[in-house]
């Protein structure tokens, strides 16, 4: 695989609009340096610029304001780290939610709206003292058009191994041409980014070959968190279909996903051909898109032995978690919270990440509050008349507060769709927004 | 700074991107989430019959006064009964909390930054675990056939190679290198690395090209064995295995030992349970009579499986091995996935009684509907 441009710069500056210029140069003299293109590169000037007017807005000058550039090759990574201490989280909602006391001003249009629709995917993530902005943006790859061509039918024995720069391109092609649209990556249209996707190891690859070196399937997948790894495939030529080969591409991922921090395997999108028997089917989520609408089967499997746990959750939850946990056998114990009139935030704050590419928005609560009901409303007009249809929130029941969102959820149409089982601190149950309720 | 992003600085990179390993929970845990009466361990490897009556008897009248006080550091009198029975100096011998201790030692002793150890890609999985977490490279060869691979291991050696590990038998798919292969390997390897024999499994094994990598020591002055009390003799509880290698190896070694590390209790009961030879057969013929039975239930199944030496055995199954984990602890059977010795789709079982199989085999027709 040939070496591409990665690294990492910092800059930190404190948040005084007189540092501006300071900011977006840096920036863009890094990110041009990461290989991104000039049309690439002034987009991502634009967010920072947004964002930094928006920081100094409601911190004070002499808050510091770290920004990380990082360069993968495929793509450049820009990240915002400052302090929550004292700053008033609502401004980080996507959306503004107006209330009566009148002491928050509500403007049309973020800062941070602006910079989410310059970048490829935009997400907030807190921890326990800071927030962390982050912005992606891609390289510009050419779209290739594939071609449906005659290649000669695998023979004998196969061998799967880690795909080469020019298998992988063939496997995009074979792959495009001979699945749905919907089994297979949005990248493999530009088999460039997939190569240097691949290249960095950010995607992993295998490839069946026979001896004289003709594909016969191939399968992809990377981390989507520490936890979790996903993966797209297997895809099989016409030829073999109906071999082992399926089976064996998926066991090579699992070989060598074992005894790494990942502790489940999914796919929310596979192919005709995943060896389904070896999998835990999950339940299905829609894909919503130009008002048609698809149902699909997310296929998991742990890793390890899961030796039960203890989940504590909203009462609203609860048959959908107990028949769930008995279809997949998991030994859970589920407690439950209720509002008993404590105290709480007035104002609800939510991470959008937001894949703009793909038509997905993943909802994760940051903060809870009494205004969910009306924040995640605001959220959801907000995301629908932007032409994003498919909106998801991941509860992870590991943490009381995100649990505390279930009943404002419901309320606005959100369902309870899949649990994937010890994908954050403990189980994640995806909810999905289904407009016009019922499905 | 919160204690988080100070973590983060204090950290070694090898540290931070290490899972550590969480071991299952104590049964009554286990049984109130699971919902099941009772609970069959067979996911450790451990004896079924427990220790012989000669280490019970020890047990039972240890000297409670002893408990005050700290044990032999170095397991004075367990080294002398090992080397007389042996035909060596007590000086060969090295005794620890467990194998699995005595891996760190040698780790410890040969290996600095830059180096690496080889050993297979499908096998226990703590020599490849003590390596990355100490910072050094850990090559794996894949198995062939279920077997180590010679080849493969030698084409991985360079000069950063310090250790070679080989499981033998191998946990968990039974196989192992006869003398004569053994032999050929080390001759190979030469005289410039250590090579390591866990031979945890040595006391199951009858068949008599199986090499007794004790004897060997006297041959190759490179040759590390090691042994447990854990499997045959039943003293998992306890903590304690050893290795034995020529003098100036084990001397080298012993300096990053801990003294101290292995309990009284743990010595006298392993002094006693090498008296026993009763308990060594009628072991043996459990796992006979257990092995015999599974093979003819498995085939009735339709499943495949690798029987080879050691009280275990693989059966692969046509799904997740981890939710046929889940579905049989609802049935009280603990087993050993295989996702993460690599080998997905497979169950290690330990072989136990055969009233205990037998549920075995019936939580494997329940799952299988
Ligand atoms: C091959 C092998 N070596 C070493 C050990 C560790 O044994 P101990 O209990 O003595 O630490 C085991 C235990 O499962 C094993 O299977």
């Amino acid at each position: 695989m040939p070496k591409v441009e990665s690294g990492k710069v910092e800059l930190v500056a404190n948040s005084d609009l007189s540092f501006l210029r300071v900011a977006t140069s840096y920036v863009e003299s890094a990110s041009l340096a990461f290989g991104l293109g000039e049309t690439e590169t002034l987009s991502l000037t634009i967010a920072v610029e947004e964002i930094f007017v928006q920081l100094c807005k409601i911190m004070l000058p002499t808050d510091t304001i770290r920004i990380n550039v990082f360069g993968s090759g495929f793509e450049v990574v820009l990240e915002f780290i400052f302090s929550s201490h004292d700053l008033d989280l609502r401004s980080f909602n996507m959306v503004c939610v107006p209330d009566d006391s009148g002491d928050f001003e509500c403007n049309d249009e973020t800062g941070m709206i602006i910079a989410s629709r310059m970048v490829d995917s935009f997400s907030l993530e807190s921890s326990e003292s800071h927030l962390k902005l982050k912005l992606v943006k891609e390289k510009y790859y050419p779209e290739i058009e594939h071609l449906s061509v005659v290649t000669p039918a695998p023979s004998g024995a196969l061998d799967i191994r880690e795909a080469g720069v020019d298998e992988l391109k063939e496997l995009t092609r074979m792959a495009s041409v001979n699945y749905t649209q919907a089994a297979v990556p949005e990248s493999f249209k530009f088999p460039g980014k997939v190569v240097d996707m691949a290249s960095v190891g950010y995607l992993k690859t295998a490839v069946a070959k026979d001896n004289s070196g003709v594909l016969a399937g191939g399968l992809v997948w990377k981390s989507e968190s520490d936890k979790l790894v996903t993966f797209r495939g297997p895809y099989v030529a016409p030829e073999c279909r109906g071999t082992d080969i399926a089976s064996r591409l998926v066991d090579y991922m699992l070989e060598h996903v074992a005894r790494t921090n990942a502790l489940g395997v999914m796919s929310t999108w596979p192919s005709s051909d995943l060896p389904t028997q070896m999998f835990e089917n999950l339940g299905s989520q829609f894909f919503f898109e130009d008002g048609r609408q698809q149902e699909v089967n997310a296929y998991f499997r742990l890793l390890n032995e899961d030796d039960g746990n203890v989940v504590t959750v909203h009462p609203c939850m609860v048959d959908f978690l107990r028949e769930k946990y008995l279809d997949l056998f998991l030994a859970r114990h589920i407690d439950t919270f209720s509002d008993s009139g404590e105290t709480r935030a007035a104002h609800s704050v939510l991470s959008a990440f937001i894949l703009r590419m793909s038509n997905r928005i993943i909802l994760r609560p940051v903060i809870y509050g009494r205004d969910a009901v009306e924040n995640i409303k605001a959220h959801v007009n907000f995301l629908m008349a932007d032409g994003l249809t498919n909106i998801f929130f991941q509860m992870d029941l590991g943490f009381a507060d995100n649990g505390r969102f279930a009943p404002a959820l419901i309320h606005n149409s959100f369902q309870p769709r899949i649990v994937v089982p010890m994908a954050g601190k403990s189980d994640m149950v995806i909810f999905q927004y289904i407009p016009g309720g019922d499905h | 700074m919160s204690p988080f992003w100070r973590l983060e600085r204090l950290l070694p990179e090898y540290v931070k991107n290490f899972e550590a390993y969480i071991p299952s929970r104590p049964d009554a845990e286990l049984m109130k989430l699971f919902g099941c009466a009772r609970l069959h361990r067979l996911n450790n490897n451990e004896n079924p019959l427990g220790p012989s009556e000669e280490a019970k008897k020890a047990i039972h009248s240890f000297d409670l006064k002893k408990v005050a006080t700290y044990p032999s550091g170095d397991s004075f009198y367990l080294r002398n009964r090992l080397a007389q029975l042996f035909h060596k100096t007590r000086d060969q011998f090295l005794v620890g909390n467990g194998a699995n201790e005595v891996i760190a030692f040698v780790i410890k002793a040969f290996c600095e930054q830059g180096d690496n150890i080889i050993t297979a890609d499908k096998t226990f999985a703590v020599y490849e675990w003590v390596a990355k977490f100490s910072g050094l490279e850990a090559r794996m060869a894949p198995l062939n056939n279920f077997e180590f691979d010679e080849q493969r291991m030698l084409d991985l050696i360079d000069k950063k190679t310090k250790i070679i590990f080989v499981c033998n038998p191998n946990n968990p798919t039974g196989t192992f290198w006869n003398v004569s292969r053994f032999k050929a390997f080390m001759q190979s390897v030469g005289p410039d690395r250590i090579v390591v024999l866990d031979e945890a499994y040595a006391e199951f094994v009858e068949d008599e090209s199986y090499p007794d990598g004790i004897r060997l020591v006297e041959e190759y002055d490179n040759l590390v064995v090691f042994r447990t009390f854990s499997k045959m003799y039943g003293l998992a509880g306890l903590r304690i295995g050893y290795l034995c290698a020529n003098e100036q190896t084990v001397n080298a070694i012993r300096k990053t030992c801990v003294v101290y590390s292995v309990n009284g209790l743990a010595q006298t009961a392993a002094l006693a349970s090498l008296e026993s030879n009763d308990h060594v057969r009628q072991t043996r013929e459990l796992m006979k009579q257990a092995k015999y039975f599974l093979k003819e239930q498995l085939e009735e199944l339709s499943l495949d499986y690798v029987i080879g030496e050691g009280n275990f055995i693989m059966v692969k199954l046509p799904m997740s091995d981890t939710l046929a984990y889940r579905m049989l602890m609802k049935r009280g059977l603990m087993v050993r996935t295989m996702s993460g010795f690599r080998f997905p789709g497979y169950i290690r079982v330990s072989i136990s009684h055969l009233d205990v199989m037998g549920e075995l085999v019936d939580g494997l027709r329940f799952i299988l509907k």
